[in-house]
């Protein structure tokens, strides 16, 4: 009984904790939708009010009216799908063998492919876009997509999700006579779920906002993603941040959906001896 | 590095021939990633690499002039003080943000009421721009109309410039970032949580341990590898932290706190000085590299891997 | 783990090799640049089928620039001209990359601090071809403009659209203090004296809005004292001189007595774009770029010319169109460079209302956007208006100076020091 109150009182006390902190994160959502629905004249006040003066629905059609914001919407969509497949497919395979194979030079390698962490984009950009430019590349899918497949990131992070996995598992399998590919698709893809969806998830977030990459590559609006189309809400001396805002909660929406379909994926823990 | 997962121990019982099939199937999983990685990745590297001995504006050849941009950096005072003011925010960053994004991920993983809504409150910064992030911070640190100051003044609090004053700058560019940034390694906590069997919870539980020490001797130590791989990504990403700092920090075209790789970035498009802007920038990958080997060879005293 | 040291380091040192080799061949790849072209051996566009670039940055142009890409199409039917609009805030990262990368635009904006560079670098086609007897006649345009997109004595672009400096004031903020309006008859002692008198600390209102942009700030003010910005050779700055000075010093006055905002309330919101439309300033000086967005504020906004010092004076500045000098097709750019400059493509752009075209008695339509407002001032002041003077190092002397005032205004650096500080960082880059 005493128990059962001490219970309640704790989990009360975290959830009044919870949501206190809690406000401070949800205000920046809140403002951008407030804002996004405002009139210009609203826009200039300096102790801005969290309700608009009058609810302006046409800001979310001037996005359309202004920009070819479908196109952009569509292009983001191909070029995060290839991006965020390749990346899990190609980093799992890879963090798979840094973590549980042997072979000769895999430490040095493996922190060769950190550095790709660790230089500025700014200062590739010109060597990388004269690759693009030899490949034929520039203000293509495959110039968006290609060259961000290969995630040092994604390897980094599957890989220290592998490495808690006991490599007796491993072994038992190869001496059944199952092959390191096998191991790879059979038991680590579904122990390491939820960092592989962790993984994809953070993947497709990435996608979704790269923004200097696309800048570069592509030149012509047919190919522009949402980042990059978003941007150009930015003038010189005046933005409108109503439209803006609307088009940057329009272009976030899929993000919040895949985030509430992603985190059910972390409900479950994993059972080690279900899969002995 | 090296931190050789079990090795040796089960080497011996495969014998030679196995060994040597383990290795080619190893260099066949990592050929695609490492191929491409050379191809789009090391090749500009090492182009960029050779731009930074040269002079070179971006818009007429690059002239070789030797080891000149490495001298200039080394005697940089802007670069010097970028770098201070990058490490000055680096640091409480990433030791805060660790701490608390493995509260709330620890918070959220009990089966509390309410724990998807929660876990999307927190998330929400992380899909915010970065301009409107830089907007609505900018209005909350307004010395003379925004919320935080007119409650400071209620209570006769002294009342900071925030973001004019170098000082308080660096702690409210701190507080942005552990802000925007808490929810991502929220969601690696909560993937790591998740591989965390059952069973040593309730095996340590029936020995009489308390949340406390099942914190203690389960889930943290468990828990290392994570702690690990955010710290490395933490303090890598933190060193090239910009954006962000940059929205919340400019008055027109002038910077209160610069970091590096505004600088670089500057130097390179805005001063035309890109073959030196490239040399920085191999300068900062050196340190972070330095700090990175370092974290690696740390980890064997605290990391567990099963 | 014990690595087989050997085989690993031949593996590497072969690895490094190739990619060494291959780094080296990507350095080769960047274009030479430097090898300008001359418009006099530019073969005439003829009249083939070809599809050329237009980059720009600024979307609320955009609907303007189709129409005029539309009716360039009806004189140059072969002519196809994709318009690439590219977001300010990283227009000039997006330029350099591409033309250091060998695929840029064929036509492009550019704004005069970036004229010497990129024209030095031989990266742009000079068009004196097309001025004079070419067909471009530059006197239709104000002399600043046209000097601003010439460098050593060659024409590289033709002024597109303008913009000048004058005071804004809230009508309403004058009426309730009964302050007379704003006029020509204005000097520095009355603007300081109407600041004085409306200036309201209890009701959260300053009598002046001094902005930390340079162009609709310090500038006008050191060129109405006489001064100047850089020496005749445009080696060293001299805002060390009295003249500049004193501007500096009477500037900063406004800060220091609070007349105007302070740096840090700047910093969360600026003046332009929020205190002054939101009705907490009285007068801000700003460009005529701005008259647009005042008309739509709920605040009750006129204009009136800068209040005169020594002299009266404003800057100017417009953008240009220029040519790359790598182009494919640089007859077909030429041609679109000459027919934008024309009363046809500078009547279009006036009629948009988004901007101030350059081209002189086309200005018209840009008033009537916004009758309510005494526009007229924008344009009368391009008789007394001066040119930033722009060295080939870019616009880095410009930040340098910034850098210092900004540290005045806020009180950090004694106001007399100012133009000294100033003046010797920027010398730093010069």
């Amino acid at each position: 009984m005493n128990r059962g109150v001490g219970h309640l009182l704790s989990r009360l006390a975290l959830h009044a904790v919870l949501l206190t902190i809690g406000v401070i994160f949800i205000l920046p959502f809140l403002w951008s939708i407030s804002t996004s629905l405002k009139p210009v004249s609203d826009l200039f006040q300096v102790k801005p009010s969290l309700i608009p003066s009058e609810i302006r629905w046409q800001n979310y059609r001037d996005v359309f009216d202004t920009v070819p914001f479908l196109r952009f919407y569509l292009n983001s969509i191909i070029v995060t799908f290839g991006r965020t497949v390749g990346q899990v497919a190609l980093a799992s395979m890879a963090a798979f063998a840094f973590a549980q194979l042997r072979f000769p030079g895999r430490d040095i390698l493996f922190f060769i492919l950190l550095a790709g962490l660790m230089v500025p984009d700014q200062v590739l950009i010109v060597p990388r876009f004269v690759l693009m430019r030899e490949f034929n590349w520039l203000n293509t899918y495959q110039g968006l997509i290609v060259p961000l497949i290969f995630s040092s990131f994604g390897v980094f992070m599957l890989r220290q999700f592998m490495l808690g996995i006991p490599r007796d598992f491993h072994e038992a399998a190869i001496l059944e006579g199952a092959n390191p590919i096998q191991v790879y698709k059979d038991i680590f893809l579904p122990l390491a779920k939820p960092a592989l969806a962790a993984f994809g998830f953070l993947a497709l977030l990435a996608s979704w906002n790269e923004f200097l990459w696309a800048l570069t590559v592509t030149s012509s609006t047919d190919m522009r993603v949402l980042p990059v189309g978003l941007a150009l809400f930015q003038g010189q001396y005046f933005t409108n941040t109503a439209v803006m805002l609307a088009a940057a909660n329009m272009a976030m929406f899929p993000l919040m959906l895949a985030f509430l379909i992603f985190q059910k994926q972390l409900v479950e823990g994993v059972a080690l001896s279900g899969l002995k | 590095m090296a931190e050789t997962v079990s090795a040796g121990a089960s080497g011996g019982v495969l014998g030679g021939r196995r060994s040597r099939q383990e290795a080619a199937w190893g260099y066949l999983l990592i050929a695609p990633v490492m191929l491409g990685f050379a191809v789009f990745f090391l090749i500009a590297l090492g182009a960029s690499f050779y731009l930074s001995f040269n002079k070179w504006d971006m818009l007429t050849s690059p002239v070789f002039n030797g080891l000149d941009n490495y001298r200039d950096v080394w005697r940089d005072g802007e670069f010097r003080e970028a770098l201070v003011n990058t490490l000055a925010i680096t640091i409480p960053h990433i030791v805060l943000r660790l701490i608390c994004a493995m509260g709330l991920a620890m918070a959220l993983n009990s089966n509390i009421r309410f724990r998807s809504f929660y876990r999307m409150l927190f998330f929400l910064p992380v899909l915010t721009m970065p301009v409107a992030i830089g907007t609505i911070w900018k209005w909350l640190y307004d010395p003379a109309f925004g919320p935080i100051n007119s409650f400071l003044r209620r209570f006769g609090l002294p009342e900071p410039e925030w973001l004019s004053n170098p000082r308080t700058a660096i702690a409210a560019v701190v507080i942005v970032l552990l802000w925007s940034g808490v929810g991502y390694d929220m969601v690696i906590y909560l993937a790591g949580l998740q591989t965390i069997p059952r069973e040593y919870y309730e095996a340590a539980s029936l020995d009489g341990a308390g949340a406390w020490q099942r914190f203690r001797d389960v889930t943290l130590p468990l828990l290392t590898p994570t702690i690990f791989f955010l710290s490395v990504i933490g303090i890598i990403y933190s060193l090239q932290v910009f954006d962000l700092v940059y929205v919340m920090t400019r008055i027109d075209q002038t910077n209160q706190l610069p970091t590096v790789v505004y600088y670089i970035y500057e130097e390179g498009f805005r001063n035309f000085r890109m073959g030196y802007a490239i040399s920085v920038a191999w300068v900062l990958l050196l340190m972070i590299l330095v700090f990175t080997f370092i974290q690696f060879r740390l980890q064997r005293r605290w990391v567990n891997y099963v | 783990m014990v690595p087989k040291f050997s085989t690993r380091v031949n593996r590497r040192s072969l690895l490094g090799a190739a990619g060494g080799a291959s780094a080296l061949a990507l350095t080769g790849m960047l274009p030479k640049i430097g090898s300008a072209q001359d418009a006099s051996a530019v073969e005439p566009y003829n009249g083939e089928e070809v599809t050329i670039t237009y980059g720009f940055w600024d979307m609320a142009q955009e609907a303007a620039i189709t129409a005029q890409l539309e009716a360039f199409k009806v004189h140059f039917p072969a002519i196809t001209v994709e318009p690439q609009i590219v977001p300010w805030g990283d227009y000039w990262t997006k330029l350099q990359t591409s033309l250091s990368g060998g695929e840029s635009f064929d036509v492009f904006w550019i704004n005069s601090a970036s004229l010497p560079v990129y024209a030095s670098a031989g990266a742009l086609l000079p068009i004196d071809a097309v001025v004079g007897d070419g067909g471009v006649d530059l006197a239709n345009f104000a002399v600043p403009l046209v000097e601003m997109y010439g460098w050593e004595g060659v024409q590289y672009g033709i002024p597109r659209d303008f913009d000048t400096i004058a005071l804004f004031y809230n009508k309403d903020i004058f009426d309730a203090a009964g302050v007379a309006y704003p006029d020509d008859t204005w000097t520095w002692e009355t603007f300081r004296t109407v600041s004085e008198q409306l200036t309201d600390a209890d009701a959260g209102i300053w009598g002046a809005g001094l902005q930390t942009s340079w162009q609709e700030n310090y500038y006008n003010f050191i060129y109405q004292n006489g001064g100047q910005l850089l020496s005749e050779d445009l080696s060293t700055s001299v805002v060390d001189s009295p003249e500049a000075s004193e501007a500096f010093v009477y500037l900063t006055g406004f800060f220091a007595d609070e007349l105007t905002p302070t740096i840090a309330i700047q910093q969360s919101n600026p003046v332009a774009d929020t205190l002054f439309p939101a009705g907490n300033v009285a007068m801000l000086p700003g460009g005529s770029f701005r008259a647009g967005t005042y008309g739509q504020a709920d605040a009750n906004i006129d204009v009136a010319p800068l209040p005169q010092g020594k002299e009266r004076a404003t800057v100017t500045h417009g953008l240009a169109n220029v040519i790359w000098s790598g182009g494919a097709n640089p007859g077909a750019a030429l041609e679109l460079v000459k027919w934008l400059a024309g009363e046809e493509a500078e009547t279009i752009l006036g009629e948009s209302g988004a901007t101030v075209p350059a081209h002189a008695g086309l200005q018209q339509p840009w008033l009537d956007a916004n009758p309510d407002m005494n526009l007229q001032v924008f344009i009368d002041a391009l008789e007394y208006a001066h040119k930033v003077p722009d060295p080939v190092v870019g616009f880095e002397w410009q930040i340098k100076i910034q850098e210092v005032v900004i540290e005045g205004f806020a009180g950090n650096i004694p106001a007399e020091e100012i133009g000294a500080q100033a003046a010797a960082a920027a010398n730093e880059v010069l």
